[in-house]
């Protein structure tokens, strides 16, 4: 297929017609006076449909020029194939698979294809030059190094899967120039669809050459942005749920989509939303009597990025929220728990064995015993509020007594301590800890003391509270209902439940969820439906994901591996000879926040050049006509001159 | 010098009669067969004797073959009508060394001498768009009369108007009602080369003898390049490219014109005669007079 490099030399067309208009003006016509012109004029109408054909042949020197001019602006536009290229190269192959990456576009392709495509040409025409393969979103990850063969190449780039993730160019390029030494000069080749693309901003340095490859038309991105399910709280009683969701339009237009809500496999809404184009949102509240299992809003995006078409939000497959107290006295937790909305909580009793209730399932277990705390991963649940932790708990440690602590700032901007009052707390004594990076989200004393914390585990879910309960006025305020109730609600809502996963973030099987596992060591996960794609299946190669399981009986959550895409996933034993039926299916859901700048940017490749753009790589996999063409225009020049003087050529012959 | 003054010009036309074979319509006696039957010298056909009619007509030989009694009956002879019309628009200027008019004034001249040798009514008269200033010729006035006519032509006053053959025939029709032997000596060329249709109408009327005078440059195109060719008549010009095969193609278009003009004559019982300028006049009028004749049944 032909390709003009300099297709702005076209301009040279307009030479042509003006060659002839001044050849037809400066044409000297004879003078003829005649009886009569009718037969004449019935021969010029006659043949006026090809008499420009005819005045061409009969001018032979207009028609030798014309077409010198036109070989000439041909050449000039250097048309050419791309070819493949003798330099030696150090190319990096960017290549996008982010969130928009993963739209189809007009023909049925999805637009990571498309690039992954592009990428492969990109090998294949630069036979003598290495070749690192970089995929990035969020995070660039180096899949090919130059080392490796141009085949190997090429097959990792065809594993390249999309994600639900937001790009990130910078680090991505970032990643590209750190490959290379000082004084090397890569070529980096980004193939994306340039959606999130900000120019100079992604950090392409000026020594740099790049040349973008963009992917699909970029213009459809809408989808449902958040779903929350969180229990409706009035006065202290609970008046059902709220299910929350939002839906973003990213396009530029107004679009109007048919939306609707379901609730335990029943269709409880259906409606027609009505979006203003730029980031505009339309948001749909719904309310719900009792705690539903599952929740799914989808939406009939035909003509838009249809991987955020649908998000589901489901409980932990049992109605009743369970949790247990483990306390010397735990009476105080029970009351502050079954007021907060916990369905059945198990307060420990003296004469039972901690053991027990360590192989029970829980959704909260509220720990107010030094030794259990220690003991947090023997438990079946992975949600806890720990009272007074004990001496290295997560890295905490003890730095001496504090006594008579209050708090300064009544109001703390953290879910869990939404609405909870410390304005006239007052702590007898406590051991002031110190903490490290394990804790997030602390709240202090006025004298710097940590009061409450929440520990950032991947396996946990843990609230701490660093002070005895008892030795303060906390259990006597409004307060401590209230501090129960946001974690549940949190629990409740939110991944912490364990079977809610995300696309793209950590995510925990429970017990619950593993149970038809249990003598299963290897599970195979298969993406069945959800996402991009007429059928729901990637077009696109869409691994299989494994996980092994730890031997016997899981013992509390297991992290699941990181699922970059929505949509169905299926469980299969992939230890089992023969391919088994499915042992259960969950949702893997967007990110449950996310800024997805997926604004459609028109880019221009000017704009798009940050760094010393395209040209000079262009001509390298350009294999130009450009030389023939201009010899031919030479060639034709000289016959044209020759045809212009043979006579002259003939006499001198006739004279020797 | 007129060419009729020339010498052995009038001795060359001695020799040749004009006979016309249609049926007379002229008031006084002449030499044509007229459709009256009387005193004439032929015998049109036999009738039954009837008592009293003069015995000196009785066909006897026819009398004694049939047993029967039959009288013979003459018919008469009269003076023909004779129109001649020559076209005097700018076209018939062209042609080189004689130009189309050269050649037209002198097959009229013969015509009109061969015509007046029998005692015929000549009526010779130039035309543009419209007959005008037609004369009468006889025996004595010829010479006088074409000095006239070709004196009219040269002095310019028909020049630059164009041909319009279908509204001067129209005019001559209106002006000479009389049923005679019409030539209308031309090249035809007007601007819509509308005689084709006029020769219907035409044929009602008179019979008629079509002569078109072409000069070689009206047959073909010798040359080829860039042109723009000016109407000697209307004055419009036109721009052409012309290749070999432009030029073919405009012969062939000619050549299809004259024959489509001959046709059409021979169709409406005229005559039709081609004369090239510069091909000598003379063959061509022994060729309108012998070859081509004039047939009677053009009456109607």
């Amino acid at each position: 297929m032909i390709e003009f490099q300099m297709i702005s030399n076209a301009v040279f067309f307009g030479a042509v017609p003006v060659l002839a208009a001044l050849y037809m003006l400066k044409l000297n016509r004879r003078n003829k006076k005649i009886p009569s012109v009718y037969f004449i004029k019935d021969l010029v109408s006659d043949n006026k449909g090809s008499s420009l054909f005819k005045r061409l042949t009969s001018n032979m020197l207009l028609f030798l020029e014309i077409l010198f001019l036109i070989i000439l602006a041909l050449a000039l536009m250097n048309p050419g194939r791309a070819g493949q290229s003798l330099l030696r190269k150090k190319m990096i192959l960017l290549v996008d698979n982010s969130i928009t990456m993963s739209s189809i576009e007009a023909g049925g392709v999805l637009r990571l294809s498309q690039a992954i495509k592009s990428a492969e040409a990109a090998v294949y025409d630069n036979p003598n030059s290495s070749v690192s393969v970089i995929e990035f979103s969020a995070a660039p990850k180096l899949i090919a190094n130059s080392e490796i063969s141009r085949s190997e190449a090429v097959a990792r780039i065809r594993t390249i899967a999309p994600t639900h993730l937001t790009p990130d160019y910078k680090t991505a390029v970032a990643l590209a120039e750190g490959l290379c030494g000082e004084d090397e000069a890569p070529e980096i080749h980004i193939f994306s669809d340039f959606c999130s693309w900000r120019g100079s901003g992604a950090g392409v340095s000026k020594k740099t050459s790049v040349v973008f490859h963009k992917a699909g038309e970029a213009e459809r991105n809408i989808g449902v942005c958040t779903l929350e399910v969180s229990q409706d709280v009035e006065g202290g009683g609970s008046a059902g749920y709220n299910i929350f969701f939002t839906v973003k339009n990213y396009c530029d237009y107004e679009v109007s989509i048919p939306a609707s809500v379901f609730i335990d496999a029943t269709r409880v809404s259906s409606s027609v939303l009505t979006i203003a184009g730029g980031g505009a949102e339309s948001k749909i509240l719904k309310k719900y009597g009792s705690m539903p299992e599952e929740v799914s809003v989808e939406i009939i995006a035909s003509d838009v990025l249809d991987v955020d078409d649908k998000r589901v939000w489901s409980s932990s497959g049992h109605k009743n929220f369970r949790a247990l107290v483990l306390s010397g006295s735990p009476y105080f937790y029970k009351a502050a728990l079954e007021a907060a909305g916990a369905d059945t909580v198990d307060a420990s009793e003296a004469n039972i064995p901690k053991a027990l209730y360590r192989q029970r399932e829980y959704d909260l277990a509220v720990i107010d015993d030094t030794g259990e705390a220690a003991l947090l991963d023997k438990y079946k649940c992975r949600s806890f509020i720990v009272f007074d932790p004990p001496e290295g708990f997560f890295g905490a440690f003890s730095s001496g007594p504090e006594l008579g602590v209050t708090v300064r700032t009544p109001e703390f901007p953290y879910a869990y301590m939404r609405a909870v009052d410390l304005n006239d707390i007052y702590i007898h004594q406590m051991q002031k800890a110190a903490l490290n990076h394990n804790f997030g989200q602390i709240v202090y004393s006025s004298s710097a003391a940590p009061l409450f914390a929440v520990v950032n585990s991947q396996v946990f879910d843990i609230f701490a509270v660093f002070f005895d309960p008892r030795a303060s006025n906390f259990p006597l305020k409004i307060s401590f209902p209230i501090f129960f109730s946001n974690i549940i609600n949190i629990i409740k809502s939110k991944k912490i439940t364990g079977d809610i996963f995300f696309a793209g973030g950590l995510n925990y099987f429970g017990p619950a969820r593993l149970k038809p596992a249990e003598s299963v060591t290897k599970l195979r996960f298969l993406r069945v439906s959800g996402g991009p794609g007429p059928t729901g299946a990637l077009p696109s190669a869409a691994p299989s994901v494994y996980l092994d399981l730890p031997a016997g009986a899981a013992a509390g959550p297991i992290e699941a591996p990181q699922f970059l895409l929505t949509g169905l996933y299926r469980a299969f034993d992939a230890s089992a000879a023969k391919a088994a039926d499915p042992l259960f299916d969950f949702f893997v859901n967007p990110p449950p926040v996310r800024t997805l700048s997926v604004k459609p940017v028109r880019v221009s490749f000017q704009a798009m050049s940050g760094g010393k753009a395209a040209p000079a790589s262009f001509e390298s996999s350009h294999v130009s006509y450009a030389a023939p063409l201009i010899l031919l225009a030479v060639l034709i020049l000289l016959l044209d001159w020759v045809y212009q003087n043979h006579r002259t050529f003939y006499k001198k012959e006739a004279g020797l | 010098m007129y060419f009729f003054e020339g010498p052995g010009f009038i001795q060359s036309l001695d020799s040749l009669k004009l006979v016309m074979k249609n049926q007379a319509r002229g008031i006084r006696f002449g030499e044509s067969r007229s459709k009256f039957f009387g005193s004439g010298l032929e015998v049109s056909h036999l009738k039954n004797y009837s008592t009293g009619e003069d015995v000196k007509f009785i066909d006897w030989n026819a009398s004694f073959r049939l047993n029967r009694t039959f009288i013979k009956v003459f018919s008469e002879t009269r003076e023909n009508n004779v129109y001649i019309l020559i076209d005097s628009s700018a076209s018939m200027d062209f042609g080189e060394p004689e130009t189309k008019r050269d050649l037209a004034v002198k097959l009229a001249y013969c015509i009109a001498y061969l015509a007046s040798a029998g005692s015929n009514k000549i009526y010779a008269a130039n035309f543009c768009d419209s007959v005008k200033n037609a004369v009468e010729i006889t025996k004595t006035n010829i010479n006088a009369r074409f000095k006239e006519i070709i004196g009219r032509a040269a002095s310019g006053a028909l020049q630059n108007r164009p041909t319009r053959l279908s509204a001067a025939l129209n005019s001559f029709m209106a002006n000479f009602k009389r049923r005679g032997l019409l030539f209308v000596i031309s090249d035809f060329f007007d601007g819509g080369l509308s005689i084709a249709d006029s020769v219907a109408k035409l044929a009602i009327a008179q019979n008629f003898c079509l002569i078109q005078t072409l000069s070689g440059d009206d047959m073909s195109i010798s040359d080829t390049g860039e042109f723009k060719y000016e109407d000697s008549e209307t004055l419009e010009t036109v721009e052409i490219s012309l290749t070999p095969e432009a030029a073919a193609e405009y012969s062939s278009r000619v050549s299809a014109f004259c024959a489509a003009l001959m046709a059409k004559a021979l169709k409406y019982g005229g005559s039709y005669k081609m004369a090239r300028a510069g091909g000598g006049h003379m063959q061509i009028l022994k060729e309108i007079l012998l070859k081509t004749g004039f047939s009677g049944s053009g009456q109607r």
